[in-house]
């Protein structure tokens, strides 16, 4: 079965749709994640999803409310990320111990409850995602989000660059980092609740993390560092699941495959061929 | 404000972090053209005094003046260990410093190339404008935080231990640099350094400030005694 005939199914297209939009989106957030070093954060907020999910079915089922399980990640991943950013300036505990307790504690929650709710079935989409179930409203919140991270790195690439490599330079310059932060911190949960559904919880980091993480290796200029990183964000989640599709593989562990091939190959090449350090 | 106002003056300016004063009721008048020495040990207040005349180091009572020409002050913070793997060459550090709306997305903005082209012209620093900020070393990136700082052309630009981690080759080369701009560039200059040499034939005036909260005296080299808790002095 080639693409054309994969792109007679409307599950195949919203899938790829939904790559296209979320590919990038994460890719740019993913390019502070990593030098801000909050990959543990971006995989700690997507392995909380579970609570929020539970969460969301409890509020349903005690006011008999049918609202969308994404609405409820949103507010628990964007509170949780609040939450941490809020207890990280009270506390001499670091930021990845904080991130740690947070990540086993709501994971534990949310398992507990999941089982409490006899919910055990839904486990497995929860974890490893179902990007083939999303439908026109996912793909509406996924352009919605896409639209406002554009803008966000619009308007902030500068100041949250100069946040991101001297706080205190920027403080200097009139920037706000620790708003910067909350405000980055909150597109980060909000990209994990709306793309929960594509990678899942266990998954879905590496849609944040790894185009950033292969771009970082192979360039040594911001510029080429955001082309790279958009580059492959865009080009890898149809990749992954063009190859799902034909190879008869699960579409989640096959997207993530591709990541880590490119990222590999970015490494090799980066020892093979090493940057230069002036041009 | 007049145009022969001092560019920037503190009234019994105190500064605290928390409950513990690094600085008592000091007063400074800072001229234009001047180049200011600032020097004492660890923990007299030096790098705080700076954070306040820049309005970041909000747990003070006293008073700052600024000149409106002073409002926005050129600042070279401590020298704080860079990300040698952070992806940014020397021509977008200096973008991302510029006072401007102009959306950046890396590399540098058409309309921004003539003024940071200008400044790394100006800081003898041209060559390094595409050269990635982890592969510099001490003194050009010193280099290249001061011609950051001086983008937007500010009247008076502070320096916080512009020296530290610098050899004594390339802390010598700075220091003739800062004259050039202070003397060729009628820049007024605030540079703040627990080393004394460094201030030696650069500044044009000098404050030393004591480590013990509370106090504050006036440099050894001014040879007369002034009232502690009060400096509006002038040296030569």
């Amino acid at each position: 079965m080639d693409l054309t005939d994969l792109l007679r199914y409307d599950f195949m297209r919203y899938a790829l749709i939904s790559g296209l939009l979320l590919g990038p989106t994460c890719a740019i957030l993913g390019v502070f994640v990593n030098l801000r070093g909050m990959a543990f954060f971006s995989d700690a907020l997507a392995h909380s999803a579970l609570t929020g999910v539970a969460l969301g079915f409890m509020i349903d089922s005690a006011t008999g409310w049918k609202l969308d399980p994404t609405i409820y990640v949103l507010i628990f991943s964007c509170l949780l990320a609040l939450g941490m950013g809020w207890l990280s300036q009270r506390t001499p505990l670091a930021r990845d111990t904080i991130t740690a307790f947070t990540f086993t504690g709501s994971v534990a929650l949310g398992v507990i409850l999941i089982s409490m709710l006899g919910k055990h079935r839904m486990l497995e989409g929860l974890l490893f995602g179902s990007i083939y179930s999303n439908g026109p409203a996912d793909i509406t919140r996924q352009a919605i989000l896409a639209v406002i991270v554009l803008i966000f790195f619009l308007t902030q690439l500068r100041p949250l660059t100069l946040a991101t490599l001297d706080p205190e330079l920027a403080r200097a310059r009139g920037i706000r980092p620790a708003l910067l932060h909350y405000a980055f911190s909150l597109l980060v949960a909000a990209a994990v609740a709306v793309g929960l559904k594509m990678l899942g919880a266990l998954l879905l980091s590496a849609l944040i993390v790894i185009p950033a993480a292969a771009a970082r290796i192979a360039t040594t200029s911001f510029r080429s560092l955001i082309a790279l990183a958009l580059l492959l964000g865009i080009l890898i989640p149809p990749i992954g699941i063009t190859a799902s599709a034909t190879l008869n593989l699960p579409t989640g562990p096959a997207i993530v495959l591709v990541h880590i091939a490119v990222l590999a190959i970015c490494q090799v090449l980066h020892l093979l061929f090493p940057k230069k350090s002036s041009s | 404000m007049t145009s022969t106002s001092p560019l920037l003056e503190t009234r019994s300016l105190t500064l605290r972090y928390g409950t513990r004063e690094v600085l008592e009721d000091f007063s400074c008048t800072v001229e234009r053209g001047e180049l200011l020495g600032i020097s004492g040990p660890n923990g007299a207040g030096k790098s705080t005094l700076l954070k306040a005349i820049l309005g970041i180091h909000r747990q003070s009572c006293g008073t700052i003046h600024r000149h409106p020409l002073a409002k926005r002050p050129g600042y070279v913070p401590q020298h704080a260990p860079i990300d040698k793997n952070f992806p940014l060459t020397a021509s977008e550090f200096l973008a991302i410093n510029a006072h401007t709306r102009i959306p950046w997305i890396g590399g540098i903005p058409r309309k921004l190339r003539h003024g940071i082209c200008g400044k790394l012209d100006c800081l003898e620093i041209a060559h390094l404008a595409h050269r990635p900020l982890g592969a510099l070393s001490g003194g050009e990136l010193q280099r290249v935080r001061i011609a950051a700082a001086l983008l937007n052309d500010p009247a008076l630009l502070l320096l916080d231990e512009p020296s530290s981690h610098l050899d004594p080759t390339a802390a010598a080369s700075l220091k003739k640099l800062l004259l050039h701009l202070h003397s060729e560039h009628s820049l007024t200059l605030i540079v703040v350094s627990h080393a004394e040499s460094f201030l030696d034939g650069l500044a044009t005036r000098r404050i030393s400030l004591e480590a013990v909260a509370g106090t504050c005296s006036p440099s050894p080299s001014w040879g007369h005694p002034v009232p502690t808790h009060s400096l509006t002095s002038s040296a030569g």
